[in-house]
């Protein structure tokens, strides 16, 4: 049945801390896979285009949610879970190669993201880690100061990703299902790039 | 009358629909200013398996089986329904949800966020030989009677949404009570307007 449509696409999960230069390398990692299959389709979600747009909104739960990002707080898991689910639910037709970006960030959804992956019968997804240490990116975060960033609030981002992400990570690292590539993201743009291809080995 | 969370859940055949229909006349009647924001998580999958995208395909691939729908999925449509319905000044009343202990601590963050104070779960409990007999009797088409699948979805029942039903008895900040389904439907509906809302008449 339509199922075995996506058997051989690839499904990259992409996490890293801020200042990782993820967003940098799931663009990378894009064109080369669109090369490399041209006539396949990519699908890409990124999880703050989802929260861009709800904050930008006139409904109560967007006035919720721009209540909370200018408290500095976090976003309820259940609405990163509503965002990419209804995304992939109006969106995802079948067949296409799937890029993940700044998604699961919690435990709790990423058991609904893996829930995702059975009901689409996703082949073993891969998990990409671009691996900073904390320090490196909080030197990158101060360094690229964006308008509401304060130590405080920088501070807060690195302490959520040990708290909340890392156990995501553990999560993946356990799980037979998944493929979990660590890479060393302190090192040149291209070179981040050109272990990641090495370590896909999709040649 | 504060703003009531009521979350009913049971399992199919326990009497839950109606009990549900009861208890929102009964708000409308002692609370006519306050708006109702009903949740039938089944209604939202049934609207779901008329469309022709490819994840409404494979819902009703997973429903004709008897299968339990994934969580993401659960939780991307109650969450849509909270979006369009949740305006900060509604009754809400959630029945059949949520099925998973996953779908269950997302939805505390739900309540969190919508400042739901105290929800509470109605669990209409009832022995699953009885609504067995119930389902058997009441289905009006014939693959509805089929018994693989009433014991699948009773064994999923029992196997996941028991614990999220747990999940909730175990925390402080909802509200739990236990109903006896196995009664007549006026029974019934007397014990939860008791342990409901303090409600003796």
């Amino acid at each position: 049945m339509e199922h075995s449509i996506n058997k051989g696409k690839q499904t990259f999960i992409f996490a890293g801390r801020s200042g990782s230069g993820k967003g940098t390398q799931v663009e990378l990692l894009q064109a080369y896979i669109q090369k490399l299959y041209p006539d396949d389709v990519v699908f890409h979600y990124y999880s703050g285009d989802g929260f861009r747009k709800l904050i930008n909104g006139d409904s109560y739960t967007s006035k919720l949610a721009r209540d909370i990002m200018e408290k500095g707080e976090l976003h309820p898991n259940f609405l990163a879970v509503w965002l990419w689910g209804t995304d992939f639910v109006q969106n995802l037709k079948g067949g296409e190669h799937i890029f993940l970006d700044g998604c699961p960030r919690a435990r709790v959804e990423a058991e609904a993201m893996d829930s995702a992956m059975k009901f689409y019968d996703r082949d073993k997804p891969t998990v990409i880690l671009i691996d900073v240490s904390r320090e490196t990116s909080k030197q990158r975060l101060i360094d690229r100061k964006r308008e509401y960033d304060t130590l405080e609030s920088i501070e807060r981002r690195l302490n959520w990703y040990d708290r909340e992400v890392l156990p995501v990570i553990a999560y993946y690292k356990d799980n037979p299902d998944y493929t979990l590539l660590e890479i060393n993201g302190e090192q040149p743009i291209d070179k981040v790039h050109a272990d990641i291809i090495t370590s896909l080995n999709l040649e | 009358m504060k703003n009531q969370t009521l979350i009913f859940l049971g399992p199919s055949g326990s009497g839950k629909g109606t009990q549900v229909e009861k208890v929102k006349a009964y708000l409308q009647e002692k609370d006519v200013d306050t708006p109702i924001a009903h949740l039938v998580m089944g209604d939202l999958f049934r609207s779901m398996w008329k469309g022709d995208r490819y994840s409404d395909d494979v819902s009703r691939a997973i429903n004709i089986e008897g299968g339990l729908q994934p969580g993401f999925l659960q939780v991307a449509l109650w969450s849509q329904f909270l979006v369009d319905n949740v305006h900060g000044n509604e009754h809400l009343i959630i029945d059949g949800s949520p099925r998973r202990v996953i779908d269950a601590e997302l939805m505390e963050t739900a309540f969190d966020f919508y400042k739901k104070e105290k929800p509470v779960l109605v669990f209409i409990n009832c022995d699953l030989d009885i609504v067995k007999e119930r389902i058997i009797e009441r289905a009006s088409r014939p693959e509805d009677k089929d018994e693989k699948t009433i014991d699948s979805r009773l064994a999923w029942y029992t196997e996941f949404v028991v614990p999220a039903i747990d999940y909730f008895r175990n925390k402080e900040k909802f509200g739990f009570v236990e109903i006896d389904g196995s009664k007549t439907r006026e029974e019934v509906f007397v014990e939860i307007k008791a342990k409901v809302f303090n409600d003796n008449d």
